[in-house]
């Protein structure tokens, strides 16, 4: 646990709340707002006593003044459903801070808020590694505050690696987890075959997302510069490309065009987007950023 | 739009280069990246879908392409036809003598004279225009006006010394005429100035620049070499040599006499400055044969360090002495070794078997056609009578002239003498302020010495000088005397009549092809080199020596100034900054430089 997060930040992660804009509509108990009505102290409402109803949930007081048998209804708190979609391709091992191990991290952050709001936490890798089965389930429906350090030990076990479909993982995610909750996806977000697809189906299903790209400090501003042939760490694609500083500024104004266009389609969806480079002080992306972005509060 | 050098156009071959280099496969860095996602979208947002992206997406493959275009056009010297400004008119007169053979400089005086004129043809600017003049013992034009400094150079490069003297005189008189009515004028004389003919030459308004050439040095040279009977001991012959010491230091050196190829003699000498030794080698003599001297010392100049003289075995001659009588003419010609004097009153006959006639103040019917030595005798032919003179003075005499060889006027006094006006052909010897008194010259093959008084009207047979003097004229008049002639001299000699093809040997073992006159004369030019040469028609070789034996050119400190004529003084000039253009080579580095960077550039980056 030690490290992914330090007992620190942990303290102040216990402070915080994940927000939901959308009433929880999971079945199971907690402590969350929903549209259920059960057992609770927050009164919702009253309606007409039908045969069968449970006779301690009559309001006695309002019989005697109407004559009337009422049923006194209250809200129930369910938990909330967070699922984080996890980007463990071999593209995300990259970077000096390498873009998986502080994608874990948030992860963990994230999840650890969850768990101490008593919420339910599902990590969803991908790609699925077959070698890590076991680990990928024991991150599924993880809940409660008892179970962040067994979560923890599973979310560092896991290894980055192999080719990821990003637009099929958070398909087979939304039709997964039907119900609506909040969804993290970490991620480059540099699929060759872009993620549109992925987040439209994902953000189909109404479920509150957030995305946070995370991209190295190589990839934002390169370094090495000549004729290069740059070849792709998960397909293999090669790509011959004559590099020098004076196309720098070219380079990052396509990085910036590829991040703007992201952001504007997550913008159109109703996706909470973030950018975090890899060597971002994970204080100042947890406590600042995503706190001003509505993660949580 | 016209071109200097279109030549230069083939270095367009390496703009095809600097492509190839470009399109060649290059090995690239390969990098391993997380996603080439962002370097696809890059490349996508910086190319062009043209066909022609790869030549076009590299600035640097442009600029060096423009660069490399630009040097090649430079090269190729384009111009506009237009006018310009007359430029400069030079004239360099390049010394080409034998003293500038003297490696008292490195390597020696002629090649750092031409290392100088090479500069100076460096500095031309396009619009001057050059000559370039041999100055030898003839003066050659080696290039006309030009400004095409290949020309020049070629012409510079084909330039050779010779053996010869220096006669400048004939150079700067051409320069002077090649540059008189012309503006910006400029001429330059390479030499180490040892020419003894300018005083005969007013500078007036000549531009003339003496650039000297050589700084000094030791050297022994031979100025003079004959071969004459011996007077007192019949059948051996006597070679008379003069060795000069031209520099300031005392000089020894041994001094061997070769006959054939054979030693005979050999003494050593020592010499003070500037001072000069007389040797005399005696010899017998049995064969026609070449003697050559030679000085074993390596001093600055080699070419003065041997001379050959052709000597024929001595026979005797036969003159015949046609007088009245004159007891000191005929024992003068008595006294003359080898010689078979015939006495007669009268010239009956006038093709006498005699090797020459002696008329002694006689006029004979019919002239001899062989050689003759008149003496106060008149011919309407060649010596037209115009009086008598009266105790005429003797002012001038040629004492160079082999017939005045150790003779010498100036206790001679003559009470009557003939004035005549001579032919064109006959070379006045002794003057008088009126009238020349003897005179000399060769006429079809004939030579004739003409002596306009009577001896015995003078006090010269009294004068040791006259036994010598005819001594010399039996030498000269005797067909048998010995042939040589000084560098760059023409030679001529007369060979049995009738037009036929010679073939001269030249010293360095070459030949040359040349034919007789009409008359059978033979006149060669080309005797710029030292040596023996030999001259073949039919089965017969004829032989003859040619020699430096100049004493200027043996005295090879170079001259500080030049003396023309009685006023004008050339000093010697310093070198004088010159604008050298340089552009050339740099152009050239340049496109070495664009190839070298741009292969430099691939193997960097590979």
């Amino acid at each position: 646990m030690a490290a992914l997060i330090s007992p620190d930040l942990l303290k102040r992660l216990e402070q915080l709340q994940l927000l939901a804009r959308r009433r929880s509509k999971s079945t199971a108990k907690g402590e969350r707002c929903s549209g259920a009505r059960g057992q609770s102290v927050e009164f919702a409402d009253y309606r007409n006593y039908v045969p069968g109803d449970d006779l301690r949930r009559i309001d006695w007081n309002l019989y005697g003044r109407l004559d009337r048998l009422f049923l006194k209804l209250y809200e129930e708190d369910r938990e909330l459903p967070v699922t984080i979609f996890l980007d463990t391709s071999e593209s995300m091992a990259f970077g000096q801070v390498a873009k998986y191990d502080f994608a874990r991290q948030v992860a963990a952050a994230v999840g650890y808020v969850a768990l101490c709001g008593f919420d339910r936490v599902t990590v969803e890798p991908f790609p699925l590694s077959v070698t890590q089965a076991g680990t990928v389930a024991e991150l599924r429906q993880v809940r409660g505050r008892k179970s962040s350090i067994r979560f923890f030990e599973n979310l560092a076990r896991l290894k980055a690696g192999g080719v990821a479909d990003f637009n099929q993982a958070l398909r087979r995610g939304a039709m997964k987890h039907r119900a609506l909750g909040v969804s993290v996806v970490l991620s480059d977000f540099l699929d060759p075959a872009g993620y549109e697809e992925g987040l439209k189906s994902l953000a189909h299903r109404g479920s509150e997302i957030h995305a946070v790209q995370i991209l190295s400090t190589e990839e934002l501003e390169p370094t090495t510069y000549g004729d290069l042939k740059v070849i792709d760490s998960e397909t293999g694609a090669e790509q011959e490309v004559t590099f020098g500083k004076h196309r720098l500024k070219a380079y990052r104004d396509t990085v910036q065009s590829y991040c703007q266009r992201l952001q504007e389609f997550c913008r159109t969806r109703g996706v909470r987007y973030q950018l975090a480079r890899s060597d971002t002080p994970l204080d100042d992306l947890l406590l600042k950023v995503m706190r001003t972005g509505g993660m949580w509060r | 739009m016209n071109f200097l050098t279109p030549e230069a156009l083939a270095f367009a071959a390496t703009l095809p280069v600097v492509v190839v280099f470009y399109l060649l496969k290059r090995r690239k860095v390969a990098r391993l990246v997380p996603s080439t996602v962002l370097w696809l979208r890059f490349l996508n947002e910086t190319q062009a879908s043209s066909p022609f992206q790869k030549l076009r997406h590299n600035w640097l493959l442009v600029i060096q392409l423009i660069l490399l275009a630009l040097a090649v056009f430079a090269l190729t010297r384009p111009y506009f036809a237009g006018k310009l400004e007359g430029g400069r008119f030079i004239v360099v007169i390049l010394d080409v003598s034998a003293s500038m053979q003297a490696t008292d400089v490195s390597p020696s005086r002629f090649s750092q004279a031409k290392t100088e004129v090479a500069k100076l043809i460096d500095a031309m600017y396009d619009n001057d225009r050059m000559v370039l003049l041999l100055a030898g013992a003839v003066t050659e034009v080696r290039q006309s006006p030009t400004s095409a400094k290949l020309a020049l150079r070629s012409a510079l490069g084909q330039a050779q010394a010779t053996d010869s003297p220096t006669r400048l005189l004939g150079a700067i008189k051409l320069a002077q005429n090649l540059t008189r009515n012309r503006a910006k004028t400029e001429v330059h004389l390479f030499s180490d100035g040892a020419s003894p003919d300018l005083d005969e030459f007013e500078l007036q308004d000549l531009n003339l620049a003496y650039h000297r050439v050589g700084v000094g040095g030791d050297n022994l040279g031979i100025v003079s070499l004959e071969v004459r009977p011996h007077p007192e001991q019949s059948g051996q012959q006597a070679v008379f040599a003069t060795i000069a010491n031209g520099s300031t230091n005392a000089l020894a050196s041994d001094v061997s006499l070769f006959f054939d190829e054979q030693l005979v003699g050999n003494r050593r000498v020592r010499i003070g400055e500037t001072n000069t030794a007389s040797l005399v080698f005696v010899v017998s003599q049995g064969t026609n044969g070449i003697f050559r001297l030679q000085l074993k010392n390596n001093d600055a100049l080699a070419v003065d360090n041997t001379a050959s003289v052709l000597s024929l075995a001595i026979r005797d001659s036969r003159a015949l002495l046609v007088t009245q009588g004159n007891q000191f003419l005929e024992r003068a010609l008595r006294s003359v070794p080898k010689l078979n004097l015939a006495v007669a009153a009268s010239l009956a006959d006038p093709e006498p078997s005699v090797d020459f006639v002696v008329l002694d103040d006689i006029v004979p019917e019919v002239w001899p056609s062989g050689n003759v030595l008149a003496i106060h005798t008149q011919s309407t032919n060649w010596f037209r009578p115009g009086g008598t003179l009266d105790g005429p003075p003797i002012v001038d005499w040629k004492s160079t002239h082999p017939l005045l060889r150790f003779v010498n006027f100036d206790n001679v006094q003559v009470a009557k003498a003939l004035a005549v006006k001579l032919s064109s052909w006959l070379v006045p010897l002794v003057e008088s302020p009126s009238a020349p008194l003897l005179a000399a010259g060769e006429n079809d093959g004939q030579r004739v010495v003409w002596i306009g008084f009577n001896p015995l009207d003078s006090t010269w047979p009294l004068r040791v000088s006259f036994p010598i003097f005819i001594a010399n004229t039996v030498d000269w008049l005797n067909p048998g005397a010995p042939i040589g002639i000084r560098a760059g001299k023409p030679f001529h000699v007369r060979l049995p009549s009738g037009e036929k093809p010679v073939t001269i040997g030249l010293p360095n073992g070459s030949t040359q092809e040349t034919s007789t006159t009409a008359s059978g004369e033979l006149i060669f030019g080309d005797t710029f080199q030292q040596g023996v040469y030999f001259a073949t028609y039919g089965t017969n070789t004829l032989q003859f020596c040619v020699n430096l034996l100049d004493s200027d050119e043996s005295r090879i400190g170079p001259r500080e100034s030049l003396q023309l004529g009685e006023y004008g003084t050339v000093e010697a000039t310093v070198p004088v900054n010159a604008d050298k253009e340089e552009w050339r080579w740099i152009a050239m580095l340049c496109l070495v430089f664009i190839l070298f960077e741009w292969w430099f550039y691939h193997r960097r980056t590979a």
